[in-house]
């Protein structure tokens, strides 16, 4: 579904990311890897259309990234970036007027679990409900492809099982979800393949059994021998 | 485009709460003094209700270039830029809502203005004999009869001027932004490009005028129909930009 053919982002001549070839496929959780300023972001800002390629061409289902994947792919970013006058009720109405695959009710029970309030404010929330916010609103389209990049920042320990457990309800075999998080630990249990990331560039890919029976050491382990 | 412009419309309404309160206020003040023939205070309203309609005619300008800057430049553009909706149309949206909220603040206050002015006619009739001299005073200036047409092509220039700034000044934006992404110093950018349209419209017009020798109507047609042209082009160039080279 989703094809990253030597894409590259350089701002001001500053490569962030190095001819990434990646390909995404339904039924499956992504865990992309690295530490702060490996590419991670700019990769799924791409993926989403935020940022435009530099040099090869990132497609959804063949077509370059525009507004046939906007309405097929999910993307959350790190930062909150809601409206200032907006309360969460109105993130829910937001998402409702611009996203056919948004559900209102889903919206609702995921509001509720997570313990938010419909009428606070996005601007008084802390930075944990905030992320809380982030997660209800993105896991509540209906995606074909989701990207969270970092979901786990800022949140309790409490809060990320709940997250985690959010995360994998809604994977299923018509979507694959794909999650950044330097967190690796929290990961490792709920994901099928990981991506690794180094300086822009990618270092190692491959399924996540697959790896751990190869290499015979865990995501874990794999990560801190990559990047320690 | 009418999502995208229902939230450009919120994104702004808070200022215009504000302004419409303070109008509220001051036409009570004013309409008062004029009631209880109060000159003083009537004096001291007019003044500020002549205050107030430039400094909203002005904020309502700045608002949506700032909020334009603030699409680009914070986080909060990926609420824009996320939703399955072409940049054409996320500018489109923010040209209408400009045109519309400076449209209505314009009429808002031009239609008050008309109606405290024969309210005060009517309640003064000195007051019709100072519009009358003043109107004879302006017509032996211009040279011109000054008439109801000729004011409305007036402010329907001004108008278009109005909105033209407000284009540009977002392309400027979409160009800096394209050039230097979001580095501080692109605030130069922005301006020296700003200042670099407004010279070619400038010149363009000037070209284009000496060329016309016709009366008021036909030469202000013209100057409209040329700004226009410019609004067109520096949407569509603006669009343009933010689809193929604006990275967020």
């Amino acid at each position: 579904m989703l094809e990253c053919k030597d894409a590259t982002k350089k701002y001001m001549g500053k490569v962030a990311v190095d001819r990434m070839n990646l390909t995404v496929e339904k039924g499956r959780i992504y865990a992309l890897l690295g530490p702060n300023g490996s590419g991670k972001t700019t990769l799924m800002k791409m993926v989403a259309g935020l940022v435009k390629p530099t040099e090869g061409v990132v497609t959804y289902n063949k077509i370059p990234i525009g507004i046939e994947s906007k309405r097929k792919v999910a993307y959350m970013s790190t930062e909150p970036f809601y409206y200032n006058y907006m309360n969460i009720a109105d993130v829910g109405k937001y998402y409702a007027d611009f996203f056919e695959d948004f559900s209102t009710e889903k919206y609702a029970q995921l509001i509720e679990r997570m313990n938010l309030r419909t009428q606070d404010k996005v601007k008084s929330l802390s930075s944990g409900m905030a992320a809380k916010l982030k997660i209800a609103a993105t896991l509540s389209r209906k995606a074909e492809l989701i990207l969270l990049d970092e979901p786990l920042n800022g949140i309790d320990i409490i809060a990320r099982e709940q997250i985690i457990t959010t995360i994998v309800e809604s994977a299923n075999d018509e979507n694959a979800l794909v999650v950044s998080s330097h967190l690796v630990d929290e990961l490792e249990k709920i994901i099928d393949y990981a991506v690794f990331m180094k300086e822009g560039n990618l270092v190692m890919q491959g399924d996540a059994e697959e790896m751990r029976a190869e290499r015979g050491m865990s995501i874990v382990e794999l990560y801190k021998r990559i990047y320690a | 485009m009418l999502q995208l412009m229902k939230y450009e419309f919120r994104k702004q309404m808070f200022s215009k709460i504000i302004i419409l309160a303070i109008l509220g206020l001051m036409e009570v003040v004013f309409l008062g003094a004029v009631l209880l023939k109060k000159e003083e205070v009537m004096a001291i309203s007019v003044l500020g209700l002549y205050v107030l309609a430039c400094m909203a005619a002005f904020y309502v300008s700045i608002e949506a270039i700032i909020t334009f800057s603030n699409d680009l430049k914070t986080k909060q553009s990926y609420m824009l830029f996320l939703t399955p909706k072409s940049a054409y149309q996320i500018m489109g949206a923010k040209v209408l809502g400009a045109i519309i909220q400076v449209f209505l603040t314009a009429a808002l206050f031009l239609a008050l203005g008309f109606a405290d002015v024969f309210f005060l006619a009517a309640r003064y009739s000195k007051v019709s004999e100072i519009i009358d001299a003043a109107k004879e005073i302006l017509s032996g200036l211009s040279g011109l009869d000054i008439t109801l047409p000729m004011i409305l092509m007036t402010l329907f220039l001004i108008f278009i001027c109005w909105i033209s700034t407000i284009i540009f000044a977002m392309l400027s934006i979409t160009l800096s932004t394209t050039v230097l992404e979001n580095r501080k110093s692109k605030w130069i950018i922005s301006f020296l490009s700003f200042i670099l349209i407004n010279v070619v419209v400038y010149k363009t017009m000037s070209l284009v005028g000496d060329q016309v020798t016709a009366g008021f109507y036909i030469s202000s047609l013209v100057s409209a129909g040329i700004s226009a042209v410019f609004i067109a082009l520096a949407s569509i160039g603006t669009s343009w930009m933010l689809e193929k080279k604006v990275s967020l």
